[in-house]
């Protein structure tokens, strides 16, 4: 037999570990990650976009926070251009334990 | 891979539905001496078959005689001292008694702090891979297969950002991380991801290349786009106590070496959080082979592998990543029923790791 106590406490437990998951987690819906190619400038490639914020989150390697709105044009702009190895969606994935 | 974990969700599920390095070419100076590294002392020394041939538990469980990883001498003579491990990993037990004074540094990708506990009582992954890494001969529980190394941890979260991910593996290179070990997968690795930890591997360490340990995966399917397939890791599948290939370790032609990853009947001896947030039913503190709830999976074999290139650095610190991948091949034991070509096949590899003869081939 399960207490009901018991029950009562697990049930508040995966409540706030549910919501505790969700609360604060960055929307990644229109970041975007871009490589450049050696020389490449990730300011002068921005120019004329709504950009948030972005950072070198490892060498060559940046995340880029732009407006939802903007995201297609902005990732059609950066493919095209010879500066950059590659652009992705900044996007989340379920990690597996094993 | 354990049993409880689905228990859980499908617990939960039900709940919320109804309710709501150093250089040098010498062994490290801080190497304790053999004396003081004997894992012997150890409580359940005995179980732990992947690093030690106990006879009389061999005989007595039905394992057989070379189903382990071959370490008599290299654990007699090595401990991991002087190399950092980092392990990505769901969270850690920071007070673990078997785990003191191995935490050098940590660091939680949710929160930016260093308070890397476990988030809920589920999240035993991370103590589970640690312990068998790095769990302390202090005469407690269980020996580390790299018993004084030093553990960096960072802490995943289950839904992770590609940016994120990257942030976990550079805060290995910037804690400065010799090995870094992923007992986890995606099937869907970026770009981004996968230039991040081929760049580490080939640069990190100082030119030397960071050692990527990566776990196959446990079900029983082609690697396809995983972290672990990529060339410039060292991609770990699973052996069983029959030493062949454990029925649930993934395949495919970028798994590099088995190690022990046991079965649900003879699971891997390691730690469990303790007291009452641990799930283990023999000993609050530890996961047993025969507990109920007993680690099993590729996890477990590519910490065994982590520890075991800890050693290998420590008897070496010069080693590149490329001369460690290369002597594990060389020297893995050729297990199973299947043909090698070239020295491999896609399911076993190149072998199942043979620590002592990876030893011996280290100059």
């Amino acid at each position: 037999m399960i207490r009901i106590e018991t029950v009562l406490k697990l049930l508040l437990f995966v409540s706030l570990y549910t919501a505790a998951s969700f609360a604060g987690e960055p929307s990644d819906e229109s970041a975007v990650i871009v490589k450049l190619r050696s020389g490449g400038d990730i300011s002068s490639l921005l120019r004329g976009y709504d950009i948030g914020k972005y950072r070198e989150i490892a060498p060559g390697i940046y995340r880029i926070d732009v407006a939802a709105d903007e995201r297609k044009r902005l990732m059609e702009s950066l493919e095209a251009d010879s500066a950059v190895d590659y652009v992705h969606p900044d996007r989340r994935k379920r990690i597996l334990s094993r | 891979m354990r049993r409880r974990a689905s228990v859980l969700l499908a617990l939960s599920l039900l709940l919320l539905g109804g309710c709501g390095g150093g250089s040098g070419e010498e062994k490290s100076d801080s190497t304790p001496p053999p004396s003081e590294i004997a894992p012997d002392g150890e409580k359940y020394y005995y179980q732990q078959w992947y690093i030690n041939h106990d006879e009389d538990f061999y005989e007595s469980v039905g394992i057989d005689p070379k189903a382990g990883i071959d370490a008599d001498y290299a654990l007699s003579h090595y401990c991991g001292a002087g190399v950092k491990i980092a392990v990505i990993d769901d969270g850690l037990d920071m007070k673990h008694e078997d785990l003191a004074g191995a935490l050098k540094a940590s660091y939680d990708i949710a929160t930016g702090g260093s308070d890397v506990s476990h988030s809920n009582p589920w999240d035993y992954h991370g103590t589970a891979v640690s312990g068998i890494i790095a769990a302390r001969i202090n005469g407690k529980g269980i020996a580390g297969v790299a018993g004084c190394s030093e553990l960096i941890f960072l802490k995943y979260r289950e839904n992770m950002s590609d940016s994120e991910t990257i942030e976990l593996f550079e805060k290995a290179r910037e804690f400065g991380a010799d090995i870094v070990l992923c007992s986890w997968g995606t099937y869907d690795v970026s770009e981004a991801v996968r230039d991040e930890i081929v760049d580490l591997s080939s640069n990190g360490r100082e030119g030397r290349g960071m050692v990527v340990v990566f776990a196959a995966g446990n079900d029983d399917r082609y690697m396809g786009n995983d972290e672990s397939a990529i060339p410039e890791v060292i991609s770990v599948g699973a052996s069983d106590i029959d030493n062949d290939r454990a029925w649930y370790s993934n395949y495919g032609r970028n798994l590099d070496i088995l190690a022990p990853g046991g079965d649900y009947d003879h699971a891997i001896t390691t730690l469990d959080d303790s007291g009452e947030v641990g799930t283990s039913t023999i000993d609050p503190d530890y996961l047993l082979y025969d507990d109920y709830y007993g680690f099993v999976g590729t996890s477990a074999s590519a910490a065994i592998v982590a520890g075991a290139v800890a050693l290998m650095l420590e008897k070496n610190p010069t080693l590149s990543r490329e001369r460690i991948e290369d002597i594990l091949k060389k020297s893995a034991s050729k297990i199973g029923h299947l043909p090698y070509e070239d020295g491999r096949n896609d399911y076993y590899g190149y072998g199942k790791l043979d620590l002592d003869a990876a030893m011996q081939m280290i100059p």
